[in-house]
């Protein structure tokens, strides 16, 4: 009994607590949407799974001409035969079969040319390549070109015949190198949540710094003295970045320590055979570290600035953790939303990657990839437009009254 | 002697639309001890903390020694020493730090040096002040942020019931320091209080304030004879009690 009149006090406290509900409306609404702006990017990246496949037949022999055929077969007639690269925009992959093939195949392992359009930088689309999704339906296709060669023997005779890929990326008719692609996917990938993370914390962190003070009841003491409340404000701000850093380095200095330990253990995954990956990583650029490093800073200065503006306005603390808590969760759940469904290159996608910040190092690794750093730029200015119209209303909210008594939701308690 | 603090009309109305205080006006001259007396929510602190700058007046504005808490908030800040109602300190903070920390803001070098002692010797905590005020009573912490207050030597002192929740002893003690630093720097001292025995021999001057408006002022002789009554209770009760129906 003493315990249901606990919980029910305690249940009650969050659920009719009016940062609760804001959370509520406030969690599905920025999904929602962001989910509407990034649909561009993620239908590029559906179109280049399901679509249809190009061949070139440059070794035109017995051979190529059964390995195109069954190819076809097993992909459920997706193959068209094309006359060069230059149709690549049309499909999903374009497959050359180069000169020698055959000859090849009977000796040794043949080589494949694929070249890839780079529709959007993500682990869908890179991560598991649609020629690498191929690679089993290029072997099989193999084997049973061989075996109808020479019709006296079976496809098990050839079940270890592979097909080795030379995967191309391609960009706006430029080849692009694959070892710099997945170097750069990466980088993107860990930056994103190094990213996410940083500002997660920054933005607890500096909430909490707020919200607390009103509880000590010292904050009138310190808001009556002579010094500028902006100062007041960027002090939690900076304050929660460095503890955030520190946070940070100790957070991911342990997990890769854990992952580091653990490779030792156990073997790594042995890469799949024939695929020619580079074989040294390739090294990032200068100024894509320095823009990286820019982001982490806007995306810390956002969340801190974020951080005190809620921290302000709430009247307590209670109130305080029930909206940042989910608040750094939807950060988080949109650092790995970008990972699966990747970024279109277009304007608007690069404003809402601003906007968001999260999925800015993504953008800035496809950036890199392609050398184009426009729509990275485009996101750039944006995050930098809204750090300054948030740190405004931060000042703001720090020299209104809003700060002493908090914001009074409407909430019957 | 001249004006120190000057309200006049204010009012005050909350988000959700409480009128805290209705067209309030009285002024402070300089030097003296003004005390504003009145029931629980009649909106003491509300006033106060408008001249502490904390909130902005719906309209009307307050004057302290001729800058105005409306556009020139942090002149206003300048001049004044605030003790809010439910004065606290850091958790994790010494008195020691506490202390520095606030006086840091105003004075550095020597100076601060000295304001640091005196504020330490107002305190009177001894051995405490090195301990955190997370093992503070509630009456140390509140002559903690007290002796912040004093220590700056405002021009203006802004007390929101400096001595509610203090023992006797330490009551006497804070009336004593009032006191003395009025003698002692010509401070205008501005503080409300439930205890009327207190406003009785400390203040100069009385306001006696009823629903957010001033139901009767002036010096408590004047006051215990204009309403034929034997001390400041008696009077509170009866002005109260004409104006609440
Ligand atoms: N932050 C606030 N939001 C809304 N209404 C408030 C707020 N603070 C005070 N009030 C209301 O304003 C009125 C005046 O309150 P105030 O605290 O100024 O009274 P007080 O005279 O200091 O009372 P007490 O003697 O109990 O300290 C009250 O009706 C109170 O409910
Ligand atoms: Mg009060």
């Amino acid at each position: 009994m003493v315990f249901r009149s606990l919980l029910k006090r305690e249940v009650k406290a969050i659920v009719k607590n009016p940062g609760f509900l804001v959370a509520l409306l406030l969690i599905p609404l920025f999904y929602v949407s962001l989910g509407s702006f990034m649909n561009t990017g993620i239908r590029s990246v559906v179109t280049q799974n399901t679509g249809v496949i190009g061949v070139v037949d440059e070794d035109n022999t017995t051979l190529s001409r059964a390995f195109v055929a069954y190819l076809n077969n097993t992909l459920n007639g997706r193959v068209r035969l094309v006359t060069g690269v230059s149709e690549l925009p049309g499909f999903s992959t374009i497959v050359v079969v180069p000169r020698g093939f055959g000859s090849e195949a009977l000796n040794s392992t043949p080589r494949l040319v694929t070249y890839t359009p780079l529709g959007s930088l993500s682990l869908t689309s890179i991560g598991s390549l649609p020629p690498l999704l191929l690679q089993g339906s290029f072997n099989e296709a193999l084997r049973y070109a061989l075996a109808a060669l020479r019709s006296n023997t079976t496809i098990n005779f050839y079940s270890n015949a592979t097909v080795g890929l030379d995967i191309k990326i391609v960009y706006e008719g430029r080849v692009l190198d694959y070892g710099r692609v997945s170097t750069d996917m990466g980088f993107g990938i860990a930056s994103t949540f190094v990213v996410a993370i940083l500002m997660s914390f920054t933005m607890g962190f500096a909430t909490q710094a707020s919200a607390v003070e009103k509880a000590e009841k010292a904050f009138e003491l310190l808001l009556s003295q002579p010094v500028r409340r902006v100062y007041i404000a960027l002090a939690k701000i900076v304050a929660s970045i460095v503890a955030a850093v520190i946070m940070g380095a100790v957070l991911f200095g342990s997990l890769f320590a854990s992952l580091f330990s653990m490779s030792l253990s156990s073997q790594l995954t042995p890469q799949a055979a024939g695929v020619s990956y580079p074989a040294t990583s390739q090294v990032i650029d200068l100024n894509t570290i320095l823009f990286m490093l820019v982001t982490a800073v806007l995306g810390t200065l956002l969340s801190g600035g974020l951080g005190v503006v809620i921290g302000g306005l709430v009247s307590d603390e209670r109130t305080a953790g029930i909206i940042v808590t989910p608040l750094t969760m939807v950060m988080l759940g949109l650092a790995i939303m970008v990972q699966f469904t990747g970024l279109g290159l277009n304007t608007l996608t690069s404003v809402v990657s601003g906007l968001t910040v999260a999925p800015m190092p993504l953008l800035l690794s496809l950036s890199s990839t392609i050398g184009d750093y426009t729509y990275f730029y485009v996101a750039l200015a944006s995050s930098l437009a809204e750090v300054v119209a948030v740190y405004v209303l931060a000042f703001k909210v720090y020299n209104s009254e809003a700060v002493v008594t908090g914001l009074q939701l409407r909430g019957r308690s | 002697m001249s004006e120190s603090v000057v309200v006049s009309n204010l009012r005050k109305v909350y988000r959700g639309g409480v009128v805290a205080v209705d067209g309030l006006s009285f002024t402070v001259k300089r030097g003296e001890i003004y005390g504003l007396v009145g029931p629980n929510g009649s909106g003491k602190t509300t006033t106060l903390r408008i001249i502490a700058t904390l909130l902005k007046p719906t309209s009307g504005d307050v004057l302290v020694e001729g800058y105005s808490v409306v556009h020139q908030p942090m002149a206003v800040r300048s001049m004044i020493g605030y003790l809010p109602e439910e004065a606290g300190a850091y958790r994790d903070l010494t008195g020691y730090d506490f202390i520095e920390f606030m006086l840091s803001i105003r004075f550095k070098g020597r100076e601060l040096e000295e304001r640091i002692d005196e504020a330490i010797s107002i305190s009177d905590l001894g051995e405490f002040i090195e301990e955190p005020v997370k093992k503070y009573s509630k009456g140390m912490k509140r002559i903690l942020a007290l002796s912040v207050a004093l220590a700056v030597h405002p021009r203006v002192l802004v007390l929101d019931e400096p001595t509610s929740g203090l023992d006797v002893e330490k009551s006497m003690f804070v009336r004593e320091l009032i006191k003395r630093y009025r003698e002692r720097e010509g401070i205008t001292v501005i503080l409300s209080s439930h205890n009327m025995l207190e406003v009785e021999n400390l203040c100069d001057r009385v306001g006696i304030i009823y629903k957010g408006k001033l139901i009767a002022e002036g010096e408590v002789q004047r006051l215990k004879s204009a309403y034929s009554a034997s001390n400041l209770e008696e009077v509170f009760l009866r002005a109260v009690k004409r104006h609440g129906v």
